[in-house]
């Protein structure tokens, strides 16, 4: 693997893998509440709300990169916000693709959940309540594990189109090794200088990659004997 | 004594024994059971024993009432296997479950060889016996069931409805029991709240409702007598039986079907089929002629005329044309015999 792929390109894989981790996880606990919310929400806030979630989904991700590149910005408000509490730039910092990689991936995360979510009724929860489950034990022991496969399912995805970003990236990045060259940049420049080779490399690898990600998840989810929600007995 | 003014509507029920309530579809059966979980808010009050559960200015807890309700969809959580689902009931209980206990609600439920199954899987009927068991494991200290059955077969569901009503003569809880079902009405309710479309409730027990001839409910869904009897004699295709508690020798015929033979029988007798003689048929293939005495007559409902024979201590209803009732002088206590063919034996 060492000799397969250049020091850098594997750095620039290390830190996509990082950067996917890190976002699905903080979009996980971001996501569970928001979803579990619309999914109850009647309001016609609603559909307002649903609509922005879902935009990043039909923007083209550099118009997204480009207010994230404006916002980040060191004069601009939310710059100025980081320097004082974390004593760094945000602009063209790990913290700053994780923010990008969130609002990217949002919907993603958001939709499989909140479709979970609306399928369980009020009704159901009901006839739980009367038989004495709070509303936190209602979560834990009823609709936790109705939802596993999906909230599996969309924490993957979430992973999985954070490995795949190129856009937002490519305009809030700035390309710095080590610290914010993603593996998808780093083919993109290979493509640029024209080395072909290590452009084969790098796409044939993250195919593969992506590939057996999606196996594992659909082998899964696709049988829902394994989702046996053991986690959620006490 | 579980008293309820609920959106106008007054319900007193008795604090044991099985409520059934019973009215059209659409008429708000289920909404009420709702409301008196404290799902769906109301106006007015709520009483449960002398504890107020509801009313304009305190309201108990939906989770702290203990109240056991089954809804007619499917709510379990159908990720979890069956055992799985029990073990939330077991949890939440409001006494310690032995394992005795739970063994017994498992053969009661037909659910030993389900435990290990996931509830996706589930047929309707075994759904419904899994959300049961739920019920009863529970210990609630009232029952509300939604069309508890409804996806089981016949003879199932009778099995059943008469393992829970000796569950209910041990541990005394009351019920409230939604169905639309006459037959299955006419097996479990001591007491029947009608829900009509005027949304006025009218609970009496159910003895005294057959006998309310002109009542909606006899003239347009009672379909079946239920007439309870002990094996006098078994022979290979007839049984003979004799009616329960009969002052005089009343004996039915039956053909022996694949009916478990107990000491204690069900028979249905359909309204329709009973015809009224004054004197004892002879030289006829009717072999069921039992004498009885005539106790209600009811007003003309399209040309025909709804009667209460008394059989000792049991009674049956009657059909009979207006024509028939003249012809015979039928008038209250007067002596006749009860005929019918092909009495059904219950599972």
């Amino acid at each position: 693997m060492v000799d397969l792929f250049s020091p850098n390109d594997l750095q620039a894989f290390w830190l996509t893998l990082k950067l996917a981790a890190v976002t699905s996880i903080l979009l996980l606990i971001l996501c569970f509440p928001l979803a579990w919310a619309l999914s109850r929400m009647t309001s016609r806030m609603k559909v307002l709300l649903e609509a922005l979630i879902a935009l990043p989904l039909v923007l083209p991700p550099t118009v997204l990169g480009f207010y994230l590149l404006i916002a980040f910005a060191p004069d601009s408000p939310l710059g100025v916000l980081w320097y004082s509490l974390f004593d760094s730039r945000l602009a063209f910092s790990f913290e700053a693709l994780v923010i990008g990689s969130m609002i990217y991936s949002l919907p993603f995360v958001v939709q499989p959940m909140q479709q979970s979510f609306s399928k369980i009724s009020t009704h159901q929860l009901d006839v739980y309540r009367s038989m004495g489950l709070s509303y936190w034990q209602r979560l834990l022991r009823v609709v936790i594990p109705m939802s596993k496969a999906s909230i599996v399912a969309a924490v993957t995805l979430g992973f999985a189109h954070s490995i795949g970003e190129f856009g937002v990236v490519l305009m809030i990045g700035g390309n710095i090794p080590g610290e914010t060259q993603l593996i998808s940049i780093a083919l993109y420049e290979h493509v640029e200088s024209l080395n072909y080779a290590d452009a084969h490399k790098i796409s044939l690898g993250l195919i593969i990659f992506s590939l057996i990600i999606l196996i594992i998840t659909y082998l899964k989810i696709g049988n829902p004997l394994r989702l046996d929600g053991s986690e959620a007995r006490s | 004594m579980i008293s309820c003014k609920i959106d106008g509507l007054d319900i007193e029920l008795p604090s044991s024994g099985i409520s059934v309530l019973f009215g059209p579809t659409g008429v708000g059966k289920s909404t009420l059971l709702r409301k008196l979980c404290g799902h769906v808010p109301f106006k007015g009050e709520h009483i449960f024993n002398d504890q107020i559960i509801a009313n304009s200015k305190t309201t108990i807890a939906v989770e702290k009432r203990n109240f056991g309700y089954l809804s007619q969809h499917n709510t379990l959580v159908v990720s979890l296997t069956v055992k799985q689902n029990l073990q939330i009931a077991v949890d939440f209980s409001s006494e310690y479950v032995a394992d005795e206990y739970y063994q017994q609600i498992i053969s009661m439920c037909s659910l030993d060889k389900l435990l290990g199954r996931n509830c996706r899987n589930l047929s309707g009927g075994e759904t419904q016996l899994v959300s049961f068991a739920c019920m009863l494991l529970l210990r609630p200290k009232w029952l509300l069931l939604d069309e508890p059955f409804s996806a089981l077969d016949m003879s199932l569901k009778h099995r059943l409805l008469n393992k829970f009503k000796a569950w209910l003569e041990e541990h005394e809880t009351p019920v409230l029991y939604v169905s639309h079902d006459v037959n299955e009405v006419a097996l479990i309710a001591d007491n029947i709240v009608i829900l009509n479309k005027a949304s006025k409730a009218v609970v009496q027990s159910y003895d005294d409702l057959i006998k309310d001839v002109d009542s909606e409910f006899v003239t347009q869904n009672l379909l079946l007598n239920t007439l309870v009897a002990e094996p006098i004699l078994v022979g290979e295709e007839l049984l003979q039986l004799g009616l329960i508690d009969s002052e005089i020798e009343r004996l039915i015929w039956v053909q022996a079907n694949d009916v478990e033979i107990s000491s204690k029988l069900m028979i249905e007798v359909p309204v329709a089929d009973i015809s009224i003689s004054l004197s004892p048929l002879e030289r006829s293939s009717i072999l069921n002629q039992l004498q009885g005495i005539v106790e209600v007559i009811g007003e003309e409902v399209l040309g025909y005329q709804y009667l209460s024979i008394a059989l000792g201590t049991q009674s049956v209803t009657a059909r009979l044309t207006k024509k028939s009732v003249g012809d015979l002088d039928l008038q209250v206590g007067k002596g006749c015999y009860v005929c019918f063919k092909t009495p059904r034996l219950r599972a």
